[in-house]
């Protein structure tokens, strides 16, 4: 009987462990020109500070940054994101809600929710309520089309003071500074500051 | 009763006026120069191959995109991808399989915030529903528009795309563009969607 026993413990080891022989082994950022890492987990890690309640984390391609940008429970809503752009950004809100206004008129305005997709050229100004719905933790994932080298190395594990920046805006200075933007010939005049985003009900 | 019936129809009068005056809360795409698709519910409706799901948009500069297998049918379709420009992806559903690298050299299950940037004419190669033939969803972004996929209108799935998911052969070579055949010094392709490992 005890030699069943030993016998059905061997085979349940071995069994075990050709499971996990099987399984790839996991190589790490940077081989074979990949970067790779697990951006959620990185987020939560990564609270912007002020104004907290804001999380946030960041990947540098050759040529792109991927980001990942997460409102906490009841602490989003308070939050607008006003973002100066000098390259394409596209998003997607895999959690929660955002309300989005952009254009130099604020005409673009949608409440976006989980699937819900945008693309925002160069320079053109955008902000946003996370949590709008029912104030509720909210990600958006983030890719920009150049990489966005004022955030600096993203292996330090800390949020980039040009980011806490950018979050810590002050009302009424204009979304479009970078020099490529202010440059644009026939540049229309911002009409709308974060004020103008409707309120939460 | 009769100031019950004046005071209902007050407020009924208050509310109407209130909705009309509130501003329209969503616009169209387009508007601002923003495009905007709900990439779920399109991508939902577009079948690539049994079992696939594919739906992508285009901006000036680069190009969105939504791949998605149903549970259960995913695990035999390894995508396989020439590429010319830089793309980032993220699992927020499901587990993926990549393999990357001219010698296959980066190896990774991905799950859900895993997320990879894969430069230009880096091979590459993926297996979803790794861990269980679950319904995965992976979504990418090309820091170039892709033009061959040509229009993103939503009735259309591309041929591009599909002769990309559905005739790929053993064997061949992965970076099959001009800029990659053009680099200097390109490595060779060492390894082909036969060397991925099979689930169990």
């Amino acid at each position: 009987m005890k030699v069943m026993k030993l016998l059905t413990l061997l085979l349940a080891l071995t069994t075990a462990q050709m499971a996990v022989a099987a399984l790839p082994e996991n190589s790490s950022s940077g081989v074979g020109g990949i970067r790779y890492y697990n951006g959620l987990e990185r987020a939560d890690k990564q609270e912007v500070v002020p104004p907290g309640g804001f999380f946030f984390s960041f990947m540098h391609g050759p040529d792109s940054t991927f980001a990942i940008t997460k409102s906490g429970v009841g602490k989003g809503r308070s939050l607008p994101v006003r973002i100066n752009r000098h390259n394409e950004e596209t998003g997607m809100v895999i959690k929660g809600s955002v309300l989005f206004k952009a254009g130099y008129n604020g005409e673009f305005q949608r409440v976006l929710r989980v699937g819900d997709t945008i693309i925002i050229p160069k320079c053109v100004p955008h902000s946003g309520v996370f949590g709008w719905d029912a104030n509720e933790e909210t990600i958006l994932v983030t890719t920009f089309t150049d990489k966005y080298v004022e955030y600096g190395p993203d292996d330090t594990g800390k949020t980039a003071a040009e980011f806490s920046q950018k979050v810590n805006y002050k009302p009424n200075s204009g979304p479009a500074e970078t020099a490529d933007c202010k440059n644009m010939k026939d540049a229309p005049k911002l009409t709308w500051t974060v004020k103008d985003l409707p309120k939460p009900e | 009763m009769k100031n019950k019936i004046a005071l209902v129809a007050l407020l009924a009068g208050l509310t109407t006026l209130t909705v009309w005056a509130r501003p329209p809360l969503d616009t169209g795409d387009g508007v601002g120069g923003i495009r905007y698709y709900d990439s779920y519910k399109l991508t939902d409706q577009r079948e690539a191959v049994p079992g696939f799901f594919f739906s992508f948009i285009h901006g000036p500069n680069s190009t969105y995109a939504v791949y998605k297998t149903a549970a259960g049918k995913g695990r035999d379709l390894p995508v396989n991808i020439n590429r010319h420009n830089e793309e980032t992806g993220v699992v927020v559903k499901g587990s993926v399989l990549f393999k990357a690298g001219y010698n296959g050299e980066f190896e990774r299950v991905l799950h859900v915030g895993d997320a990879i940037v894969i430069p230009a004419c880096t091979p590459h190669s993926g297996i979803f529903g790794w861990d269980s033939n679950e319904e995965t969803i992976l979504i990418t972004t090309f820091t170039e528009k892709y033009a061959e996929y040509g229009s993103d209108d939503p009735k259309l799935i591309t041929p591009e795309f599909k002769k990309k998911v559905s005739n790929i052969k053993p064997g061949v070579a992965i970076a099959e563009t001009d800029m990659c055949k053009n680099m200097k010094n390109a490595p060779k392709v060492t390894w082909s969607l036969a060397d991925i490992p099979k689930p169990e």
